[in-house]
């Protein structure tokens, strides 16, 4: 559904040197630099994949998502979404793909909600009973019905990211991109549209891509991810995958009986670092060759009565890859 | 038709948005009306009584008053959507929503200038009808329901004309920083040269001669001589040719200017 090669965006960015000086200087004597957003991203994403692009602020994840929408023209590649060119930006492309931008709204500021979604009703020829069908199933799943008739500039964040959604999602598109589509929304609102989200794809298996820098969106939804560093793919593959193969550390949580023999309250930093530890608990973060000798000397200095081993949590090994990059 | 329905709801969705900032709406239009037919009263009363004169150029006192107060409606009128209609929404990022959509940036904006219009249309038919019941008709006016057809129909062109006229200034914010002066030179610029200042028929010959060739006097003393009955209909027709030649090439020049600036939009803010 969604092919890219070798995909290369370059901005032209104006440079000023700080101050009045500076400022005067520009008027004259204007300085250029070229930034380079994309450097030769290649990705495919199937019907029914969500895909979680993640990768550090300036990265590239939403200017790669602006080209395949068709917003920007990108310097050199191929793009193909639904066997369109997105730049061309013809009427069946545009009424088969939709965008959520969790940092910018879409619906018309001064109008109430269910105005906006009458327009685009219009503006997408959503047939009546169609659209009533699924605003009437978006409104009760999303529980904004109370809210149809407010202008949207009066809702609160987590109210208009809902309407967001329920817009981009009246025409039905078969290829979806969420920029942010949780940013600022509390945790029962986040869990809401991720719920949300993955109901939609159960039901209509659309082509997904999400950025996010919440990892639980990207855990919850995402089966495969991508991660864009520079403007350079560094790791395109399944989640699980990531974590077998890039995850260096191992957690180890012993629970320790408080009526045990004293003990003694440390633990060697050769082995790992103590992430937590009290009377009845400790917690260690160890390299995964220091398993063993970790565990038995958890097991011979404590009185542990549970013992487990877990993998590091996804986000901390996106992160580790992100400030290190891929060895 | 169904296809269609989106402008009509675009159209009525401007109006109902008019209609409530309704305050602002009603204090703003008579404040600007006021001010500029009382700045238009004190200069000309002082001339007409320094000279003493009735008539100046073929206007009475009245007449010029009557010009004076159709400027700002004239104006109110072509002006339709607020300026920056297309440089904000470059420099928010919110440009970005009407790409995706499947209909035109233009016609969507041009809908909502068209609403403007109808809006604003009312008030200047109201306010000239006010001005006739207080201070009666002045001499010079001779409009008739041709002329009142030929007016109407040389202000819809113009609102057209003016429309894809300042679009070609906003898209220079695809490429600077600011445009904002440049649009207030638009303004300033269709103000004198439109004969908003002082009627074009005050200008020498020779500069009215050139004048009249380009999209200026169209905005402004063109349509409102026309009201006034003082457009021969051969007149009329040579100005509605140049009002067409003007809108289709700007409207050329804005297609070139929107698909270059296009390929140098970034979507910021988004």
């Amino acid at each position: 559904m969604i092919k890219v090669k070798n995909l290369k965006k370059t901005y032209r960015v104006h440079k000023k040197n700080p101050g009045l000086k500076g400022s005067i200087r520009s008027l004259f004597n204007r300085k250029w630099t070229d930034k380079n957003a994309l450097k030769g991203v290649s990705l495919r994403v199937e019907e029914g994949e969500i895909l979680g692009l993640v990768g550090a602020n300036g990265a590239g994840k939403t200017t790669l998502v602006k080209i395949l929408a068709g917003i920007i023209h990108p310097t050199s590649g191929d793009v193909d979404v639904l066997g369109y060119n997105p730049f061309r930006r013809q009427t069946e492309f545009q009424k088969q793909i939709a965008l959520i931008m969790g940092q910018k709204a879409q619906l018309w500021w001064d109008l109430p909600a269910s105005d906006s979604f009458l327009l685009l009703r219009e503006i997408y020829r959503v047939p009546v009973a169609v659209f009533k069908e699924r605003l009437d199933f978006l409104v009760e799943t999303l529980s904004v019905r109370d809210q149809m008739n407010i202008q949207i500039r009066r809702l609160s964040l987590g109210e208009r990211m809902k309407m967001e959604l329920i817009a981009a999602l009246l025409h039905a598109p078969r290829v979806m991109f969420l920029d942010e589509p949780t940013i600022g929304l509390d945790l029962m609102a986040q869990k809401a549209i991720r719920d949300f989200i993955l109901d939609y794809r159960k039901k209509h298996n659309p082509a997904m891509i999400i950025t996010s820098h919440y990892m639980e969106d990207i855990e919850r939804l995402c089966e495969r991810i991508v991660i864009i560093s520079e403007g350079e793919i560094i790791y395109d593959g399944s989640l699980k995958k990531i974590v077998m193969e890039y995850a260096v550390n191992k957690v180890i949580t012993a629970r320790l009986d408080k009526n045990g023999p004293a003990m003694k309250h440390d633990f060697p930093s050769d082995l790992g670092e103590v992430l937590a530890m009290d009377d009845d608990f400790i917690r260690v973060q160890v390299s995964r060759e220091k398993v063993p000798e970790s565990a038995s000397l958890i097991l011979s200095r404590y009185p542990v009565i549970d013992l487990s081993i877990e993998e590091e949590d996804i986000g901390t090994v996106i992160e580790s890859i992100l400030r290190k990059g891929i060895s | 038709m169904t296809g269609f329905l989106w402008m009509r709801t675009v159209f009525s969705s401007e109006l109902k948005k008019m209609l409530s900032y309704r305050v602002d709406f009603w204090v703003q239009f008579p404040a600007m009306v006021l001010i500029q037919i009382g700045l238009a009263f004190f200069l000309w009363d002082s001339i007409f009584e320094l000279q003493n004169i009735t008539k100046m150029n073929g206007y009475s006192f009245s007449g010029l008053m009557l010009y004076y107060l159709m400027v700002p409606l004239v104006d109110r009128i072509l002006r339709g959507v607020d300026m920056r209609f297309i440089s904000s929404e470059i420099y928010e990022g919110t440009l970005s929503r009407y790409l995706i959509y499947p209909v035109s940036f233009f016609l969507f904006k041009y809908l909502q200038h068209l609403a403007q219009f109808f809006i604003s249309f009312l008030q200047f038919i109201l306010t000239i009808l006010l001005f006739v019941m207080i201070f009666g008709i002045p001499d010079e006016f001779q409009a008739s329901p041709q002329t009142v057809i030929m007016g109407t129909f040389l202000l819809f062109t113009a609102s057209i004309m003016y429309f894809i006229f300042a679009s070609i200034f906003e898209c220079v914010a695809f490429w600077a920083d600011n445009v904002w002066s440049l649009l207030v030179m638009l303004r300033l610029t269709i103000f004198f040269l439109g004969g908003g200042m002082i009627p074009l028929n005050f200008f020498p010959e020779w500069s009215v001669d050139f004048l009249n060739y380009t999209p200026f006097p169209y905005m402004a003393y063109f349509p409102i001589r026309a009201y006034f009955g003082l457009i021969p209909f051969d007149e009329f027709l040579k100005g509605a040719g140049i009002i067409f030649f003007w809108i289709l090439s700007l409207a050329l020049l804005l297609r070139i200017l929107w698909k270059k600036g296009l390929l140098s939009y970034t979507g910021v803010g988004m």
